[in-house]
């Protein structure tokens, strides 16, 4: 294994595939401190792109970019008060007041080093764990797989913010989505309602740009024009102070491993990992008063665990197929425009892919580490680019993208309709994130189950006479339980009281 | 549109749509090659997309009854009033932009012009939109598209090989 990542550390920093990591590093930083822009709006854009291409460069590009644009939102979040991603939502808490008090090049650096150590942490996490991990999922049959996708959507369902209803009813649209079109087993066509367009089906890369990408831009247009108050860095140089750094490296590692956590589990990204990691800070610390009000600590957990879920999130997605968030989602439909399918094959028959992720997570970490040291002054401009002018640009970029694929027209319909049903699912306060992971697994989880029920002469006692799939079920079905017991809890408690 | 409509107005559409899929895998005739129609796993989905639709509406009508019992003071200050004035003319832009997406695309399908002059079109038009109509702007958005749309094609056909529509 070594011997393999040693390998893809020389390939991956040869020229052409290192100059792609850096400029997809580089357009993530920017991408992130910009507000209103984020990561997944910049990687499902770049994908067209990267059809024609080696896969390594595909994946060094929007890599770099995933690593970069959790980072950037830091600059926004501290010099505006802005989260520039949603991951970096904690940040603002104290990395805003820290600057407001005269001290933003502080936050600014606190954040950065941060940023890496999660990032590092999580590395070593995904190079560590991934190989177990596939060599455990290669012994997955139909039925297990089947109950595995089940568990992810239920985890994302029980974790989004809001009702659970509403995150479950997320998810079914998603799989209604991912239905139309020829029927893996039996190739009949389905739900094509006569349109001969609907015969492949929704495109992916069309439906991410429209959910991810064009609902962004339409909500950024709406949003308020009015400029909020910026905080200008000093010309003079600063650095923290290697004393104040190791009084964090408890938190940072604590934080980070948080991160990573969270990020293994399936659809929940950077945002949710800052919460945690923030409130764990808060409630272990000995001055939580201080929290809120520009402190240290704050700022350290937010941005090691936003960075730190990457390497996480991309631990499901490598040895299972399932995406640990929603830029993986984005990356998984990569490397199938690459006619490469991830989950625990990858490892024996893609190794290469494998190692490429693994060493272009850290050259990318490395790198966002000193763009955003030496070039923090550079990127505290970025704060002052207008929206209004980048959103009918950007809109533009998306209609070449959705055509570039197919070369149809019927895909940037597909585009514009689900950027409009994303606008809807905004106005609905539906969680986006289960639609999508159930768009992308329901093919896996439809195969699976069907060849199950094939496998098991249509016996569905046959799923839960196996330990593990029978595990998985029984945890689908509690993680369908918790909210009920959430919501009762309150009641009884007041009882009680009164 | 109050909450209890808009939430009305999902269950609707949850509802209408789990219809319509379970309706068309039904259609689906049972093929030789598989012991389980292709219409098997949408027909669950659909059935539970209707249970989960039911569900949200008894929680929802549940919710609003103990709402409906507590007081509510609404208050109209001035802030209130900017705040939705500010939210109408965001409407406004998404609508326009949503509006010139669809002609774009129209007349792409349609074959009505060249690529250029509606990628040229359509960024002019939505810059105004987004900043309103002044000579300062109009000149600001003519820039803006004919740089952007001159990059785009560079770069798609150019440096990528895009085909462009």
């Amino acid at each position: 294994m070594i011997y393999d990542l040693l390998s893809s550390f020389g390939d991956m920093l040869s020229p052409t595939p290192f100059l792609f990591i850096l400029l997809g590093t580089l357009s993530g930083i920017v991408i992130g401190a910009i507000p209103g822009l984020n990561g997944a709006m910049l990687v499902t854009l770049s994908l067209p792109l990267t059809y024609g291409w080696d896969p390594l460069n595909a994946i060094g590009l929007l890599v770099g970019q995933y690593v970069g644009s959790i980072s950037g939102g830091l600059v926004s979040a501290t010099l505006l008060n802005i989260p520039g991603s949603p991951s970096s939502m904690m940040t603002t808490l104290d990395a805003a007041p820290m600057a407001k008090k005269g001290n933003p090049e502080r936050a600014l650096q606190l954040g950065i080093i941060a940023s890496f150590v999660g990032g590092t942490v999580s590395w070593l996490a995904l190079v560590f764990l991934s190989p177990p991990l596939a060599k455990i999922a290669l012994s997955f049959g139909p039925h297990e797989y089947f109950a595995l996708v089940l568990v992810a959507l239920m985890l994302i369902s029980s974790l989004s913010e809001g009702s659970m209803a509403k995150a479950l009813m997320s998810a079914c649209l998603g799989m209604l989505v991912a239905f139309p079109g020829l029927d893996t087993i039996t190739a009949q066509p389905r739900l094509t309602f006569g349109f001969p367009q609907m015969l492949a089906g929704f495109d992916l890369l069309a439906v991410l740009l429209g959910i991810f990408a064009v609902t962004q831009l339409l909500t950024d247009a709406g949003n308020s024009m009015a400029s909020a108050e910026r905080i200008r860095l000093s010309g003079k140089m600063y650095f923290v102070a290697l004393s104040d750094l190791s009084k964090q490296a408890f938190n940072m590692v604590r934080s980070s491993l948080i991160g990573t956590w969270i990020g293994i589990l399936p659809g929940i990204g950077g945002s949710v990992g800052s919460i945690v990691s923030y409130v764990t800070a808060k409630n272990m610390s000995k001055t939580p008063e201080k929290f809120g009000t520009g402190c240290d600590e704050g700022v350290v957990a937010s941005e090691a665990a936003n960075n730190a879920t990457v390497g996480g999130a991309l631990i499901p997605m490598i040895t299972m197929g399932i995406p640990g968030s929603i830029i993986d989602v984005i990356l998984i439909a990569a490397l199938t425009l690459h006619n490469i399918r991830p989950g625990p094959l990858l490892f024996q028959n893609e190794p290469h892919i494998v190692y490429g992720f693994m060493s272009t997570m850290m050259i990318a970490n490395i790198l966002m580490l000193f763009i955003m040291i030496f070039g923090i002054r550079l990127l505290a401009k970025l704060i002052d680019v207008p929206t209004k002018f980048l959103v009918p640009i950007l809109l533009l970029l998306c209609v070449v993208g959705a055509f570039a694929v197919n070369n149809r027209v019927f895909d940037i319909w597909v585009m514009l309709g689900f950027g409009l049903v994303g606008l809807l699912f905004r106005s609905w306060s539906i969680p986006v994130a289960p639609f999508v992971i159930g768009f992308i697994l329901t093919p896996i989880a439809e195969t699976n189950f069907r060849t199950a029920l094939i496998l098991s002469d249509n016996n569905l006692w046959d799923f839960f006479a196996r330990p593990i799939t029978a595990m998985f079920l029984v945890l689908s079905a509690v993680m369908l339980l918790i909210p009920l017991f959430k919501r009762r809890r309150p009641a009884i408690t007041t009882r009680n009281e009164h | 549109m109050n909450n209890q409509t808009k939430e009305l107005m999902l269950v609707v559409a949850c509802l209408a749509i789990a219809t319509l899929v379970y309706w068309s895998a039904n259609q689906i005739p049972s093929s030789l090659l598989a012991k389980t129609s292709a219409g098997l796993v949408p027909k669950i989905v659909a059935i539970s997309l209707i249970l989960l639709a039911i569900l949200h509406l008894i929680l929802v009508f549940s919710a609003n009854r103990t709402s409906n019992t507590q007081t509510s003071n609404s208050e109209t200050s001035t802030s209130a009033i900017d705040d939705r004035t500010e939210r109408n003319d965001g409407r406004i832009r998404i609508a326009l932009l949503v509006s010139f997406m669809i002609i774009f695309v129209l007349c792409l399908e349609l074959g009505l012009t060249e690529f250029w002059l509606l990628a040229l079109s359509f960024v002019f038009l939505s810059v105004l939109a987004m900043s309103g109509i002044s000579s300062r702007s109009i000149l600001i958005a003519a820039s803006i598209a004919v740089v952007s749309v001159g990059a785009t094609i560079v770069f798609f056909t150019k440096i990528f090989t895009v085909i462009l529509p």
